[in-house]
């Protein structure tokens, strides 16, 4: 599920970056701020060493003959709450990028809102919204593995999205969405078996660990959705994106012709935007404005994250 | 046998290279310009993307001996590159003139284009671990203002990586000697779940001993680096050369237009 830098356009790279900069700026200031939490990092380091080793064992998956294996973010967000969760999976996708290879630098901003944001976050709201108040050892771990596939799914459709956006692929995004989406409803299968077994297993061996975790608290989810429909609309105004866009609408057989039909309000914002931005409007520049504009859109969001977590971070300045 | 964690090169092999007089602050910042360049090059841009590749063979020449890991594991994840970008030569294939004289079906323009870009974006950042010890990199993340909470985590993950891929490989080598073959997922569950518990008991003892040395929940530096002329010196060429071999080359290499 690791996106690759070569299959992404700057405008797409650096809007997710944006956003994912965000929620690790968010998670990393909810856990600096617990009371003691910051002299419990050995133990969340440790645990995201844990996620890496289990991402190791290999199983059979039961009725297809082929072996898969786990991803964990779900599974770390139910034991550890999505803040702590989101800041191991942050860890993890870095070391991946930078000593295996596994998935991009500039990439790391979409990987980690694949398998960060939307699997230990967006999961993790899954998981609590099925769960509901004092579950039973039974609901919590089928309310589990039903999130980890949900999460595992969900990902791979924003694979496809953000490959689709870059227009680097020629592949259409219909048939393109089919077969990811097709691969990871298997795969999910897989996830969900041994996040059941494991939540099962763990409630069994420790009750205590499964007991309730706090979340990244209401004003910090209202932020990240903004910050996401900020990002999304500025980002509509660099031209690699928009170009993406019109690649993928051009693929699904909506022409120049058709696509007035499809126009929205969403549209018309975004067309006024890059008018009233596009100081560079001559065609040989469009590709310099196209960067430029993704490296505005990133500093926009960068500075709007500083300007959130300046107070916070006086108090929780930590080590170099 | 647990196949795949044979398959997993060992974490010092790939990265822990040796302090070098280059701050490795100055060696991530070029490797974003690179990235950053190469990324930002049209679908079609072929050629101008060739120049880039100077920078991991520079980093490489750093710290002998380190070429050969380091193109070994990009060798081994390109198929995964090769599986995207296998469908743009059957997708499209309107002729582009990609010399004057030399023309190809743009689809094959583009997935070579995919391919290069993939050698040059995983091939530079493992030539960066290669030859910088990965706590200084992790280091000069913090510097570049990444939060503390996140780089400690990662240091912490990067010394407890081998002791837990080791406890995981003889838990699962113990398994294959009882049951043999492949564990099921009721098993592996198993073992993940006692993994986990395993982890947090020796989490838990790690962290006893560092409270009582006195632990404060940071991570102190023996030394605290600076950037020197001579890094400003090198990064200033990284990035004046990478971004600015990105304007000018569109201009003297124009990309591939469709042949009329």
């Amino acid at each position: 599920m690791h996106m690759e830098d070569s299959l992404l356009s700057p405008g797409v790279a650096l809007t997710f970056l944006a956003v994912s900069a965000f929620a690790v700026g968010i998670s990393s200031k909810k856990v600096a701020s617990e009371e003691g939490e910051e002299s419990r990092l050995p133990l969340t380091g440790v645990l995201a060493a844990f996620v890496f080793a289990a991402q190791m064992v290999n199983f059979k998956i039961p009725g297809t003959g082929s072996s898969g294996h786990f991803v964990g973010s779900l599974l770390l967000a139910v034991l550890l709450g999505p803040a702590r969760a989101m800041i191991c999976m942050a860890a993890v996708l870095l070391l991946q990028a930078l000593v295996f290879g596994d998935g991009g630098v500039l990439a790391l901003g979409c990987n980690f809102f694949n398998m960060g944001l939307v699997g230990a976050l967006g999961g993790w709201w899954v998981y609590k919204l099925l769960a509901g108040k004092a579950p039973g050892p039974g609901r919590k771990s089928w309310s589990a593995a039903l999130a980890a596939w949900i999460s595992v799914v969900a990902g791979s459709v924003m694979v496809v999205v953000e490959t689709t956006l870059s227009g680097r692929v020629d592949l259409a995004f219909l048939p393109f969405l089919e077969l990811m989406v097709g691969i990871h409803c298997l795969i999910g299968i897989g996830e969900a078996l041994i996040t059941f077994g494991v939540v099962a297993f763990l409630s069994r061996a420790r009750p205590v660990l499964l007991e309730e975790s706090r979340g990244v608290g209401k004003l910090e989810i209202g932020l990240g959705i903004l910050t996401l429909v900020v990002g999304g609309l500025l980002s509509l105004y660099a031209s690699p994106l928009k170009d993406g866009l019109e690649h993928a609408l051009g693929k699904m057989g909506w022409s120049e012709g058709t696509a007035g039909k499809y126009e929205t309000w969403l549209h018309h914002l975004a067309a006024r935007i890059q008018q009233a931005l596009s100081f560079l409007p001559d065609y040989k520049w469009t590709s310099l404005s196209g960067i430029l504009g993704a490296a505005l859109t990133f500093l926009a969001v960068t500075g709007g994250l500083w300007l959130v977590l300046r107070k916070g971070r006086k108090k929780g300045e930590g080590p170099r | 046998m647990n196949s795949t964690l044979a398959k997993i090169p060992a974490p010092q092999a790939l990265a822990g290279g040796r302090d070098l007089s280059l701050d490795p602050l100055a060696g991530l910042l070029g490797l974003l310009a690179v990235i950053f360049s190469v990324v930002s090059f049209g679908k079609y841009d072929l050629l101008p993307l060739f120049p880039y590749f100077l920078f991991p063979f520079f980093l490489l020449r750093l710290v002998p001996g380190r070429a050969g890991p380091v193109a070994r594991r990009t060798l081994l994840l390109m198929p995964l590159a090769v599986l995207v970008g296998a469908a743009n030569p059957f997708l499209d294939t309107l002729p582009r003139t990609l010399l004057p004289g030399v023309v190809l079906p743009g689809g094959w323009i583009s997935f070579a284009g995919i391919l290069v870009r993939f050698l040059l974006c995983v091939g530079s950042a493992l030539a960066l671990t290669a030859v910088f010890p990965f706590a200084e990199l992790v280091r000069a993340t913090r510097r570049m203002g990444l939060p503390h909470p996140l780089t400690s985590v990662l240091l912490f993950l990067w010394r407890y990586l081998s002791l837990l891929l080791e406890e995981t490989n003889r838990m699962t080598r113990a398994r294959a000697a009882r049951a043999g073959g492949r564990p099921t997922w009721r098993s592996a569950a198993g073992i993940i779940g006692n993994l986990f518990l395993r982890t947090l008991e020796r989490a838990e003892r790690i962290h006893a001993s560092m409270l009582s040395r006195g632990f404060d929940g940071t991570l102190p530096a023996l030394d605290e680096r600076r950037m020197t002329m001579e890094d400003w010196a090198f990064l200033a060429l990284c990035a004046g050369a990478a971004l600015g071999w990105r304007l000018l080359a569109p201009g003297w290499i124009p990309a591939p237009e469709v042949l009329s």
